[in-house]
């Protein structure tokens, strides 16, 4: 069911779509104008970051939707079930098996509402990590916008899961620490008494004896794993960009998985990266926010359509 | 609506169109009631989404007809933030009332607002006959205030938060608060909202609800009440509801909260 929404002052349309087969998802479709529009060009997903609705961090995905849209590429936000305004689902299929369904579902929407037969999926933290398992399942997506994610490049279930994750965590403190940009702010919050609690006590925790394994026979095995997948999708002829904000700790991840392998992979095509400096998770400062919307906008430009 | 309980829609406003959600009611016959829902605005606005959504839930269960939506510039709605303006989300918020009422044949309404929403709702109802009662939880009272608090939470996010400021300075014309932009005149507009200076009472009853200290509180209990409204207070203090937190997923709703307000609308609404 749609309800079209005109918009005077930029080229684009918003329509409400409901949808899917278990619950009724709810998403808004941001579409560019008649004259602009072409069935060719992929679709754009972006998928709910943490518990959050639609509208992203700051208003991030609807900037993001809007100025995609303007440059000719269908955009659908929408909420997973049990976020936003979408209803819990009444089944019992655990969220990492609904979630990737019901993203599909939302393809197969945009395709019916739009006539569009591609796709690139995008999201933040935990919207990312979900956009990597689908472009890993589904021949629709070919692109893949990872913002911030976290333990997406290695299987979970693994018993290297919790080294990993260890490691990471060390490393993130240790980086923010002493060779970030907020080094000076976090030793000046020290000295004068104002660090806090959770964030000492969490820093400390990381520094606790980490487990049995070997450290480089698991760093090499997670790097086999994330090439494996990386290689697949590359086959597929998917592309996949990595954002990172300085200030997260899913950078530190990635350079725990792919380390020195990371100009390699780059180099063979299986990815993209940008880091963002003096940035956070989800974007506190505007004009990294404004930042981000460019990059994604370039990225899809240049690596899916020109 | 095509009786499903919860309606997502856009609804048409010169300015600019606005998102909204209806939540209807199961129960048959139900009220003679709407509920329209008052966000607060910016970062708040993302971090109540979830409360509000629930409480519109519970308010159909109990046979309203309760409608949440976005202001101009904020949500799903049309425009930028940067553009907002209060006068434009109080025609907002009375835009939404009229369409409740034609939309559902309703004739009476309940507004609820939070915070700054709170602050709309009864600048709202000061200026209209139809508002018969009014929910203010934790209401702005003084804008001013209002906007010296965020820019001191501002100041503490960029304290504690991985951000660094001189590698993104703040855009031209805006003041940068908590990651959105706030134009000039929206400032100035905050700087003059004023609820002890209403001069109207914006419902026959009002609910004060508070989860956190304010000492303009009892000035606007006597305020309203002199204005003619009969005023209930609830306390529920709720410190951990306003604790800094940088990421969204530990984000908590106050069952405790929205079952106060759906009892009292249950209880002043029929």
């Amino acid at each position: 069911m749609h309800r079209k929404l005109g918009l005077r002052k930029m080229h684009i349309t918003e329509e409400v779509l409901s949808f899917g087969q278990a619950t009724s998802l709810v998403g808004i479709l941001t579409c560019p104008s008649e004259t602009q529009s072409t069935v060719h060009s992929p679709a754009v997903i972006l998928l709910n970051v943490g518990i959050m609705h639609r509208v992203g961090p700051n208003r991030l995905y609807v900037k993001v939707a809007r100025r995609v849209a303007g440059q000719g590429f269908p955009v659908l936000r929408f909420d997973l079930s049990g976020l936003g305004d979408s209803p819990a689902r009444r089944d019992h299929i655990p969220a990492s098996k609904s979630r990737i369904g019901e993203t599909r579902e939302a393809m197969s929407q945009v395709a019916m509402s739009t006539g569009v037969q591609e796709f690139v999926l995008m999201g933040i933290c935990s919207g990312a990590n979900l956009s990597y398992k689908v472009a890993c399942c589904d021949d629709r997506v070919v692109g893949a916008a990872l913002i911030n994610p976290r333990y997406h490049l290695h299987d979970p279930g693994d018993k290297s899961d919790s080294y990993l994750r260890h490691r990471a965590f060390v490393r993130h403190y240790f980086r923010i620490a002493f060779f970030s940009s907020f080094s000076a702010k976090i030793w000046s919050n020290v000295v004068t008494g104002q660090l806090r609690r959770q964030s000492a006590t969490r820093a400390l925790k990381g520094f606790a004896p980490s487990g049995l394994l070997s450290r480089s026979r698991v760093t090499a095995a997670a790097a086999n794993q994330a090439e494996a997948g990386l290689s697949a999708l590359a086959r597929r002829g998917v592309r996949i960009l990595h954002i990172y904000s300085e200030g997260d700790e899913g950078l530190d991840y990635f350079r725990t998985v792919l380390g020195a392998r990371t100009e390699e992979f780059e180099g063979r095509g299986l990815l993209d990266v940008e880091v963002i400096p003096g940035a956070n998770h989800t974007f506190a400062l505007l004009a990294s926010q404004e930042h981000v919307v460019n990059i994604v906008s370039r990225w899809i430009r240049k690596a899916l359509w020109d | 609506m095509d009786g499903r309980q919860t309606y997502p829609y856009y609804f048409r406003l010169r300015a600019g169109q606005l998102f909204g959600c209806y939540h209807a009611s199961p129960v048959t016959p139900a009220r003679d009631w709407g509920v329209v829902l008052s966000y607060p605005v910016g970062r708040e606005y993302i971090r109540f989404h979830r409360s509000f959504r629930e409480l519109a839930n519970l308010l159909a269960q109990e046979g309203f007809l309760a409608l949440r939506f976005d202001y101009y510039g904020c949500g799903d709605s049309a425009g930028d933030f940067e553009e907002a303006r209060v006068s434009q989300w109080v025609r907002d918020i009375g835009t939404a009332i009229d369409r409740v009422k034609m939309d559902g044949g309703i004739s009476r309404i309940c507004l609820i607002g939070l915070r700054l929403g709170a602050a709309l709702a009864a600048t709202v109802g000061a200026g209209r006959t139809d508002v018969d009662a009014l929910v203010l939880w934790d209401p702005v009272i003084e804008g001013r205030v209002y906007v010296e608090q965020l820019v001191t939470l501002h100041r503490d996010m960029l304290r504690y938060a991985h951000v660094d400021p001189r590698q993104w300075p703040g855009l031209p014309g805006v003041r940068e608060i908590l990651g959105f932009p706030f134009g000039e005149s929206l400032i100035e507009d905050l700087d003059s909202l004023d609820l002890l200076a209403i001069q109207r009472r914006p419902a026959r009853d009002v609910l004060l609800v508070s989860t956190r200290e304010h000492n303009k509180r009892a000035a606007l209990d006597s305020r309203l009440t002199s204005l003619g409204a009969s005023v209930a207070l609830r306390q529920i203090p709720s410190p951990q509801l306003w604790v800094w937190i940088e990421d969204f997923g530990q984000v908590l709703v106050s069952r405790r909260v929205l079952q106060c307000i759906v009892n009292w609308v249950c209880e002043r609404c029929t």
